[in-house]
Formats: structure tokens, C-alpha cells, sequence
């Protein structure tokens, strides 16, 4: 007798490792109360541990830039009277764990001290929190824009050169997404920009923000610095789902389930590519942080004014306040990102959240 | 690449902490995209004769310029007193005057708000006598009350414009005589007074006004009016419908975008015409314009001057034929090509180029490699190795040292090229004012008094060669120095200034390899901007442009 779609109910197969999220009688979680709300506990607890030792290592890593700081940012014109008012308007001159202590309580209320350079042309009160929220934003959408491109396309370019792994169309895709990710981003953005504008000038290779505006006011100028962004991100993504699914579709489930007659489309979809999403959201974790944080080049290449340009500046100008603040936000952004990935992935693999509770 | 592009816009920046100078980045010798965005530009013509102006036409009243600058992020400021980096100096030549201007031949100074200055017999008192008819921003007029307190401002030692007129000027004596006419005392006599005045942060500022103020609502008398400043954004300006330059200026309004961090992203939006002026380019990015069907390249030699500087009172460069060696080790000619793309001209060992009473009659040192050889044979330094710290506070400076260092081993001499953070370079703890020798550069200065007053006199700031301090001949040096700036007489100053420079020709620790180019890109429409010698795209005027 062999086995059919026929006398195979799909009813039954849907109850496999993928597809259940109910726990077994006499699971562990059973006995425990709000299990999920326990998770999501230990890892904000976890995330805000790794965000304190970030940030006393930013702190120091800004006071161990080298000469003294209230010197550098005054520069030549460093004269005694000016060095004093700065370092003591900056605490420089109380010890590093006093100076750690005042700031890190100061952030908790979300206040990040004032702008060292600023203060440096007695022009003051400029709030480091103030200065960066606009890039930031700006990053974000940059940054979000990309994502929504990144996801959907990574699972089907990967589930595509999973399904024709080692023929042709595999090879084609793989071995492309190689290329273009070993490939430095001011490269391609570079490729993009003498594409696009100066070879066709269908799109502009600046994506300038004036202050006030919003990115989005002129979509157009975001199609570069987002395809860039997207070229490297996506052969990262979609080589890693390729792996997953690959992996996924040597699964005896998978067997059982095409065995059962299921359609091929729907053994892909919702036994191999749901059971691969797991490494995959990490990966797409991943490439949101470096979205975040890692575009400074894409930034500078573009002209445009987000977190990352920011940054750069920060320390070009050694302006250690700005530089502290900027970090520890990436950082907490970082955590967040990891948090909510874990989150995703315990909710989408209920073995994995059975195993976590 | 990407390191390239990184290290060019490392250098565009970092030079902003280059305070009192007054100069500004003019880009990297890296290639990043610019050569390849060249090669792909549309239309592009195989070559054009780059000039220094984009040329005349009856010009068109109306339009926006919108200029582009590399930034300075929160540094920026629009503040006179605090002013320094490129993008500070353009936006505070919009809004403000100074007394006077230097000229196109540099040697010249230009009437500006004071119409001429008269020194009494012994040149220690000046008279200015004020423009007419010229009215502040607000509405008020301008007068002598305004320049009082002008000048009493620069007193204060946190006031970016004090370091020129400190050990000069006689602060609290400076008086008004008339409603047009201001007294200044000196503290020593000084025979081209008035070219302290040109400087771009000595420009006049209201009477009574606060720094909060000047940092807030400036009101000048400038060209253009105050409408918005975003640190490291934008900033923008309106015409001033009321300036003293008749019909001047002739656009309704300036945009600065200080946002760029990076060369190629400038270059680009000057290409889609995203921006219409980017004034100091970097050599290699003006390179890739020259052939541009969508920029005019702009280009004038001699904007500033670059040099490796020999402390000359210890260390192994105190005998003077180690200095001497030096500058005979020096290849000129190759510097130029191999440091700037070939973007300047090769200069002599002396400060001051183009100034009144500049010896342009002492020989171009050349390379001589054998009796640099000779010379350190006599000094017992056969095998001379020394360290070369040098920092990419300008375009060419890293590479500058890495070739000079190869000359150097023709005559045997091993040079150690170390490089450092630009940040900290020209800080006590980055060795300056200390190392036996290092890097540097100048501005264009008015007069040679400026300069010497600046670089090589008791009271300079950056008397990096230490320059008087030498045993035997330091103090008579000086004294010579303050003979030839106190002279009036026109004959006495030029011989005296031409015995200062054969001395420092002959003796100095100045190694002078190039004087380079003022290099500056506009779109096609823009018409009457132009580069020039006295300073980059002539102290940033753009009033007597206009847009076809």
C-alpha cells in the first residue's frame, strides 16, 4: 500500500513540530504562571546587564582617547582660563567613576549632558539628546525602509536557491549574492550612483535632508542610499535562509509531509521555510543592527544626514559627549533588537519556546 | 578605496580644528569615487581650460546659491569671536565687513568699511577714517562707536580674533575722535597696521552687541541678512536689500548645506545640481571636474603655503647645516606632483608669498643632493636618521613626508615617517611647539609683517621653528624683525624686510615646498565667482555672483 494525500489526512501532519504551539500535558510550563512574561523577564533583565557593561566600556573608551580631552576640542587656542571653565563645566576634574556614577544617572532620565564642543566655543547648551534625535530618525527610516525590502526578498531569494540547490539557478544565486556581498558598500553605492545618475540620470546620487524636513519628503533621493543598503544586506540574508531551508527540507517531517502528498509549494512554505526562520530572524536581526549603526559609509557616500554621519563627526571632532551618547543608544538599540529577535523566534518555533519556559 | 575615500574625508575635517590660521581643507589625494564618477559623467568634454573666474555678463538679479562645505559638525558656529572652520568662515563673510580687504595682487589692501588709515610719524597711532551711509541689518547706522567696540572685543584671549592684534593693539585706548572716525593706539609701532584688519574674523561687529547675540540673531552689515543656522546642517541668508556695494549682492538668497562629511557625496550634488558652489576642492576631486560638462572647475595658484619646519635652537637641526641639507634634500617639483596632483606651485624657504617686500629675487632653492651630502659631512652627520611626525591635517601632508623621506635616502639620511592623529598634532601633548621638526602651513597673510608677527617673533603663538631662540644671533634676529615692522618709510621697510629674508633664507628653519592651488567648482549657471591668491574663492564673496 502506498502511502497517499489520500489516506494521509493533512490534519494529521499539521501537528508536527512546525505547526503546534500547544504544550504537551505535563510539560514543565504547565506548572509555572505566566511563562512568557518570565521569558521576556530574564532577557530584559539580561539586556539591561549587557547595556550597563556597554556602557562603563564606552566611558572609558572615550576617557582613554588620546591627550586631554578638554584640550583637544579647544584645540590651539587652548589657553589656561578656557581649559578650566571647560574642564570644569565637563567634570573633567573629578575621578573617572564619580564623572561614570553622574552620567549614567543623568542617561537613565534620558538627559545626555551637554555637547563638549559646543560648550568648548562658549556657545553651550546644546543637549546631546536633542542633537541626536533628528539623525537617529533619519537613520531609522533609512534603515526600516531597507528592512522591509530585506525580508521578504531574503526568503524568497533563499527559498528559491534552496529549492534548486546545486543545479544551475542555485549556483547563479549564490555565487551572485557572493560577489555583491564581499563587496564594500562605497563600491557598490559608488556602482549605483554612476548607474543611475550619471549614466542614465534617472535618480539623484544625493540624498540631502534639509533640517526640518523629513527623508521621506523626497522619496526619490532615498532609491539609492535604500538599493545599496539592500545589495549588501540581502546576499548576507539570503544566503543564510538558502542555508536554513536546505537544512530544513532534509528534515524527516519534510519527507513524511511530501510523502503525505502535500503540495511541494506548501512543504516549502510551511514546513521548511517556517522551521528555517529561526536562524533566519537572527540574521535579519543582524542586518537591522548593521542598518542602524553600521551605514556610515552608505551615509557619507549619500550626503545623508543620519546617525551614523553623526558619529563620524563625533569623532573627528572628539566631541566626547556626543560620542558617548551616540554609542550608548546604538548600543541599547543593539540589545533591543536582540531582545526582540529572541522573542520572535521562541514565538515562531514553538519547540524552541517550550524548550526556553 | 574605502580607506581612501575614509583618510579624504579624515583630512577635510580634521583641519578644522586648525584654529587662527584661518584656512581650510582642500581635500585629499585619495581617488575614492570621483574618478570613476568622472569617467561615466554625461556629455563630458575630453578637456577645458580651467580659469579662475567663471566669467562676466551683465548680471541677473534673483535666485538662491546654494553652496556646499564639508563639515564641521557641532563645531560650527556663527560667531566671529569662535569662528574657524571653512564653512564659519563663509557664513560669517556673508553676514559681516571688515575694515578692509586685501586685494587681488594680495599686496593691496581694499577699502571695506573704513575708507583709508593713516599712521601718525612714527607709525604707533592709526586713524581710520570710516565709510558713509552704511547700514546695519536692524536698520542702524553704522559708525565709529561700532568699531570702538569692535576693536575692544578682540581683548578678550577667548575671542578667535585676538591672537592677531594681541601685543598690538592698545585695546583700552582705542577712542572715537568723530561719528566716522576711530583712533587706534599701538603698543609698538607697526608700519602695515592695517592688514590686521583683513583677516576673516576681524570683521566689525555692532556696538553693544552680546555674544549671545552674535550667536543667536547676528546682525551685520554684510551682504547678506541672518535667516537660519543649523550647526553641521544648514544655514541661510537673505539679501540685504540696503548694502552699501550698489546693486550688490545680486541673488535673494545663500543656502549653505554643512553637512557633507564626504568629498565624492559634494562632488555629486554639485554634478545633479543638488548644490551650485563647492569651494575648496581636494586635489584629486578637481582633477575628475576639469573635464566636467556639468561644473566649471576654478582654479588660482598660490592659496597656501606648506612647510616642513626645523626647530632651530636644539636638537640636531640647531646647526644650520643640517637645515640647509634639508631643504637641498628637498625636490620641489616632485613634492608638487606626487603630494598635490600637482595642484600648486614650487615655493621658496621664506614666508609671505605675494606680500609687499616678499624677496622674490633670492635663487628657488633646487635639489642637491650632494651638497646636502657635503654639508652634513661638516656637521658630523654622516648618518643622520631622524623621525618625521606629520598628520593628515592637510591634503598632501602624509604623502609630502613619505616622499621627502625617499629623497632624503639619496643623501644617505634615514628618515622615520611617523604619522599621528591630526586631533592631537598640534596640541602640547601631540609634541607641538616641542618636536625637532614637523609640518605645517599658512594662510595667505597681507604683509610680511603679519606673518613674521605670527610665525617667528618673541610673542608668536606658533614660533614652531623657535625662530630667535638660537645661540649666538637670536635676539638681534628679533630685532631685526621688529625694525623692518616698525618701519613706515616704504625704502627703509623694503630693505629691511629684504635683510629679514636672506637671513631667513639663509639661516631660518622654514623648508618651504609648495604654495598650492585655491581650487573651487560651480555649476554651469553660475557666473561671477571666482578663486584667487588672497584667499579662498576671495574670502568667500559671493555677492557679486549671479544664476543665468
Amino acid at each position: 500500500m502506498s502511502l497517499t494525500a489520500a489516506n494521509f489526512p493533512e490534519k494529521e501532519i499539521e501537528t508536527g513540530p512546525a505547526a503546534t504551539g500547544e504544550r504537551e500535558p505535563g510539560s514543565p510550563g504547565r506548572s509555572r504562571r505566566y511563562p512568557v512574561a518570565r521569558f521576556v523577564g530574564r532577557r530584559l533583565a539580561a539586556g539591561l546587564a549587557t547595556l550597563l557593561v556597554a556602557s562603563a566600556l564606552i566611558f572609558v573608551a572615550t576617557d582613554a582617547l588620546p591627550g586631554n580631552v578638554a584640550q583637544v576640542v579647544l584645540g590651539r587656542y587652548a589657553t589656561p582660563s578656557r581649559l578650566e571653565t571647560l574642564q570644569a563645566r565637563l567634570d573633567l576634574n573629578q575621578p573617572l567613576v564619580v564623572r561614570y556614577v553622574h552620567w549614567l544617572g543623568n542617561a537613565v532620565t534620558g538627559n545626555l549632558g551637554e555637547d563638549a564642543v559646543e560648550l568648548a566655543n562658549g556657545e553651550g547648551n546644546a543637549q546631546v539628546s536633542h542633537m541626536i534625535s533628528t539623525p537617529l530618525r533619519n537613520s531609522a527610516i533609512l534603515a526600516l525602509l531597507t528592512a522591509i525590502l530585506l525580508i521578504p526578498l531574503s526568503l524568497i531569494a533563499g527559498a528559491a536557491a534552496a529549492v534548486r540547490a546545486r543545479r544551475p539557478a542555485d549556483y547563479v544565486l549564490s555565487y551572485s549574492s557572493l560577489v555583491v556581498g564581499s563587496l564594500p558598500e562605497f563600491v557598490v553605492g559608488t556602482f549605483l550612483i554612476a548607474v543611475f545618475f550619471s549614466w542614465l540620470n534617472l535618480l539623484p546620487p544625493v540624498a540631502l535632508v534639509p533640517p526640518g524636513a523629513s527623508p521621506l519628503s523626497n522619496a526619490k533621493a532615498l532609491v539609492l542610499p535604500v538599493l545599496a543598503l539592500l545589495a549588501v544586506s540581502l546576499a548576507f540574508s539570503a544566503r543564510q535562509v538558502r542555508a536554513g531551508v536546505v537544512e530544513a527540507l532534509r528534515q524527516e517531517y519534510v519527507t513524511m509531509a511530501r510523502l503525505g502528498g502535500i503540495r511541494e509549494r506548501k512543504v516549502l512554505v510551511r514546513y521548511a521555510l517556517r522551521n528555517a526562520l529561526a536562524p533566519s530572524v537572527q540574521t535579519f536581526a543582524q542586518s537591522i543592527q548593521y542598518l542602524f549603526g553600521g551605514i556610515i559609509v552608505v551615509e557619507s557616500l549619500f550626503g545623508y544626514p543620519g546617525i551614523g554621519q553623526q558619529l563620524v563627526q563625533a569623532v573627528s571632532e572628539r566631541d566626547f559627549t556626543l560620542i558617548q551618547g551616540i554609542t550608548l543608544v546604538l548600543a541599547a538599540l543593539y540589545i533591543a533588537i536582540n531582545i526582540a529577535a529572541d522573542l520572535v523566534v521562541a514565538f515562531l518555533v514553538p519547540k524552541l519556546r517550550t524548550s526556553l519556559i | 578605496m574605502q580607506h581612501d575615500r575614509e583618510e579624504a574625508n579624515r583630512q577635510a575635517t580634521d583641519v578644522t580644528r586648525r584654529r587662527f590660521m584661518t584656512i581650510g581643507a582642500q581635500g585629499a589625494l585619495a581617488l575614492g569615487g570621483a574618478g570613476l564618477l568622472a569617467s561615466c559623467s554625461r556629455g563630458s568634454s575630453p578637456s577645458s581650460s580651467v580659469g579662475t573666474s567663471t566669467g562676466g555678463g551683465k548680471p541677473v538679479r534673483g535666485g538662491t546659491f546654494r553652496v556646499g562645505m564639508i563639515t564641521a559638525g557641532s563645531a560650527e558656529t556663527i560667531n566671529p569671536a569662535h569662528a574657524v572652520n571653512n564653512s564659519d568662515l563663509l557664513r560669517i563673510a556673508q553676514l559681516y565687513d571688515n575694515l578692509f580687504t586685501v586685494g587681488p595682487d594680495v599686496k593691496t589692501l581694499v577699502p571695506a568699511l573704513a575708507l583709508s588709515a593713516e599712521p601718525n610719524k612714527n607709525a604707533t597711532v592709526w586713524t581710520l577714517k570710516l565709510r558713509p551711509n552704511v547700514k546695519w541689518h536692524d536698520g542702524k547706522a553704522f559708525g565709529a562707536d561700532d568699531v570702538v567696540y569692535t576693536l575692544r572685543s578682540w581683548a578678550d584671549p577667548n575671542n578667535n580674533a585676538h591672537g592677531q592684534v594681541a601685543n598690538l593693539v592698545k585695546f583700552n585706548a582705542v577712542r572715537k575722535i568723530d561719528q566716522l572716525t576711530v583712533e587706534v593706539p599701538l603698543l609698538i609701532p607697526a608700519g602695515q597696521f592695517p592688514s590686521v584688519l583683513t583677516f576673516n574674523q576681524q570683521c566689525v561687529i555692532q556696538s553693544g552687541t552680546s555674544q549671545a547675540q552674535v550667536n543667536s540673531h547676528p546682525v551685520g552689515t554684510g551682504p547678506f541678512k541672518f535667516v537660519s543656522f543649523n550647526p553641521g546642517q544648514q544655514s541661510v541668508f537673505a539679501r540685504n536689500p540696503d548694502y552699501w556695494q550698489e546693486g550688490k549682492p545680486y541673488v535673494d538668497k545663500v543656502i549653505v548645506n554643512s553637512s557633507f562629511t564626504d568629498e565624492n557625496s559634494r562632488e555629486n550634488a554639485l554634478l545633479s545640481g543638488a548644490i551650485d558652489i563647492a569651494p575648496i576642492l581636494p586635489p584629486l576631486v578637481a582633477k575628475s571636474l576639469e573635464s566636467s560638462s556639468q561644473a566649471t572647475l576654478l582654479r588660482s595658484p598660490s592659496v597656501v603655503q606648506y612647510w616642513f619646519l626645523m626647530r632651530v635652537d636644539q636638537g640636531p637641526f640647531a646647526d644650520n647645516r643640517v637645515r640647509q641639507a634639508m631643504k637641498l634634500i628637498a625636490d620641489r617639483p616632485a613634492l608638487v606632483t606626487g603630494a598635490l596632483a600637482g595642484y600648486g606651485t614650487v615655493a621658496n624657504d621664506l614666508l609671505g608669498v605675494d606680500t609687499q617686500y616678499y624677496a622674490s629675487d633670492l635663487p628657488q632653492r633646487h635639489q642637491d643632493i650632494e651638497q646636502a651630502k657635503f654639508l652634513l659631512k661638516k656637521a658630523g652627520q654622516e648618518n643622520f636618521s631622524f623621525t618625521l611626525p606629520t598628520c593628515n591635517a592637510l591634503p598632501g601632508f602624509n604623502p609630502s613626508a613619505t616622499l621627502f623621506a625617499q629623497q632624503a635616502a639619496q643623501a644617505g639620511v634615514k628618515v622615520n615617517v611617523q604619522i599621528v592623529s591630526a586631533n592631537t598634532y598640534y596640541t602640547p601633548s601631540g609634541g607641538f611647539l616641542k618636536r625637532p621638526i614637523g609640518l605645517d602651513y599658512g594662510a595667505p597673510f597681507q604683509s610680511l609683517s603679519e606673518v613674521y608677527r605670527t610665525f617667528l617673533t618673541s610673542g608668536s603663538p606658533f614660533n614652531e621653528t623657535w625662530w630667535g631662540h638660537q645661540q649666538p644671533g637670536g635676539q638681534a634676529a628679533w630685532n631685526l624683525i621688529n625694525e623692518a615692522i616698525s618701519a613706515v618709510d616704504p625704502a627703509k621697510a623694503e630693505q629691511l624686510w629684504h635683510e629679514v629674508q636672506v637671513q631667513q633664507y639663509n639661516e631660518g628653519g622654514i623648508l618651504g615646498w609648495t604654495n598650492s592651488d585655491d581650487l573651487a567648482a560651480v555649476g554651469k549657471n553660475v557666473r561671477g565667482i571666482s578663486v584667487g591668491r588672497e584667499g579662498y574663492m576671495n574670502y568667500y564673496r559671493l555677492l557679486g555672483g549671479w544664476l543665468t
